[in-house]
């Protein structure tokens, strides 16, 4: 009667007790197929023991810079956040400093734009037609530009100085040449 | 919270917006009556009259706006002299104004080059003559020479109707 497969492995692999071994090399050596189950497991054992073993360790460290590298990726990661749900950091007196900022700016526009439209709307002060001002005062080109005038009188060489310059009233000097 | 203020800014910026276009107020409007008032017509004639026939020679005139305080230089060229006279009016207040009248005279006399700066001043009102006579008056001793006398006659300033083109 043949051993059963797994008294036969224990016996390819060596580990049966001596009385037993004997007694199984003594039924092998005349049994074909009980030789035929020892060269299977002989053939597995070879393809097994043919077959690298994995570098565990390799792995263990390509393992260990993935997670690191996704730990990293996660830390510096920017969350996508909606616009109205954003939080801003700001100080207390910065916005205490921007908003009083810009209740001075409002109000100062607002009593200026009401402002404006009073003034624009009162009769009391009509509005300068400035065209005819800048008429007035900025089309003249002899007005400021050209204020020199020039005198080229004939070249009489017999002008006398007779003394200082005089300065008179045309009704002065006809009555001081009439009493003369 | 934030959605409000967006839409509060909303509202409110064409207020801001139109506000910085409001016109200047009343009191920084240019015054053209005022302008008016400071400003003047003055009318030059300058003569040139021979001192023994007392007749006018030359006779060269020239019409001036000027404004108070503003002065209007004469540059006369002559045979033997060059007169730079700067007049200057001052409206002190209504019709009363004051003339003052800078003129430097360069001459020759005896054969050597001279030179005159005098300040005359004068109180007027619109509407008076008033004689200027940069080399001085002749005497009756001397009229074998000529008199160069400046006229002027000052005004209110008359402003022109703008003629519709």
């Amino acid at each position: 009667m043949c051993p059963d497969v797994e008294i036969l492995s224990s016996f390819y692999d060596g580990e049966l007790e001596d009385s037993q071994r004997e007694v199984v090399k003594t039924h092998v050596e005349s049994c074909p197929h009980c030789q035929k189950k020892l060269a299977e497991l002989e053939l597995i054992s070879n393809t097994i023991n043919a077959e690298e073993e994995p570098d565990f360790q390799m792995a263990q460290v390509n393992t260990w810079n993935n997670l690191m590298d996704i730990i990293d990726r996660e830390e510096h990661k920017v969350p996508k956040v909606n616009f109205w749900q954003r939080r801003f950091q700001i100080s207390f007196p910065a916005a205490a400093a921007l908003v009083a900022a810009f209740i001075v700016v409002l109000s100062l526009s607002v009593v200026s734009f009401y402002m404006g439209r009073h003034t624009t709307s009162s009769p009391a002060s009509p509005e300068l037609n400035m065209s005819d001002a800048s008429g007035t005062l900025f089309n003249d080109d002899n007005l400021f530009d050209n204020s020199s005038i020039e005198f080229d009188i004939p070249a009489i060489n017999t002008f006398i100085h007779a003394g200082e310059p005089l300065l008179i009233k045309e009704v002065d000097f006809r009555n001081r040449n009439g009493n003369n | 919270m934030r959605k409000l203020f967006f839409i509060f800014c909303f509202f409110v910026s064409p207020i801001l917006i139109s506000a910085q276009d409001s016109p200047a107020p009343a009191g920084e409007n240019i015054n053209v009556e005022s302008s008016d008032s400071q400003m003047f017509n003055m009318a030059i004639d300058l003569k040139i009259q021979d001192g023994t026939t007392a007749q006018v020679v030359s006779d060269h005139k020239a019409q001036h706006k000027v404004v108070s305080g503003r002065p209007v230089t004469l540059n006369i060229n002559g045979g033997n002299f060059k007169a730079a006279v700067r007049f200057t009016l001052y409206n002190r207040n209504a019709d009363n104004l004051l003339l003052l009248a800078q003129s430097t005279i360069a001459f020759i006399k005896d054969g050597h080059r001279q030179m005159l700066s005098t300040v005359k001043s004068i109180p007027i009102k619109a509407g008076e003559k008033v004689l200027f006579f940069p080399m001085g008056v002749l005497n009756d001793g001397e009229k074998s020479g000529y008199n160069c006398m400046l006229e002027m006659e000052v005004s209110k300033y008359q402003q022109q109707p703008v003629s519709q083109e």
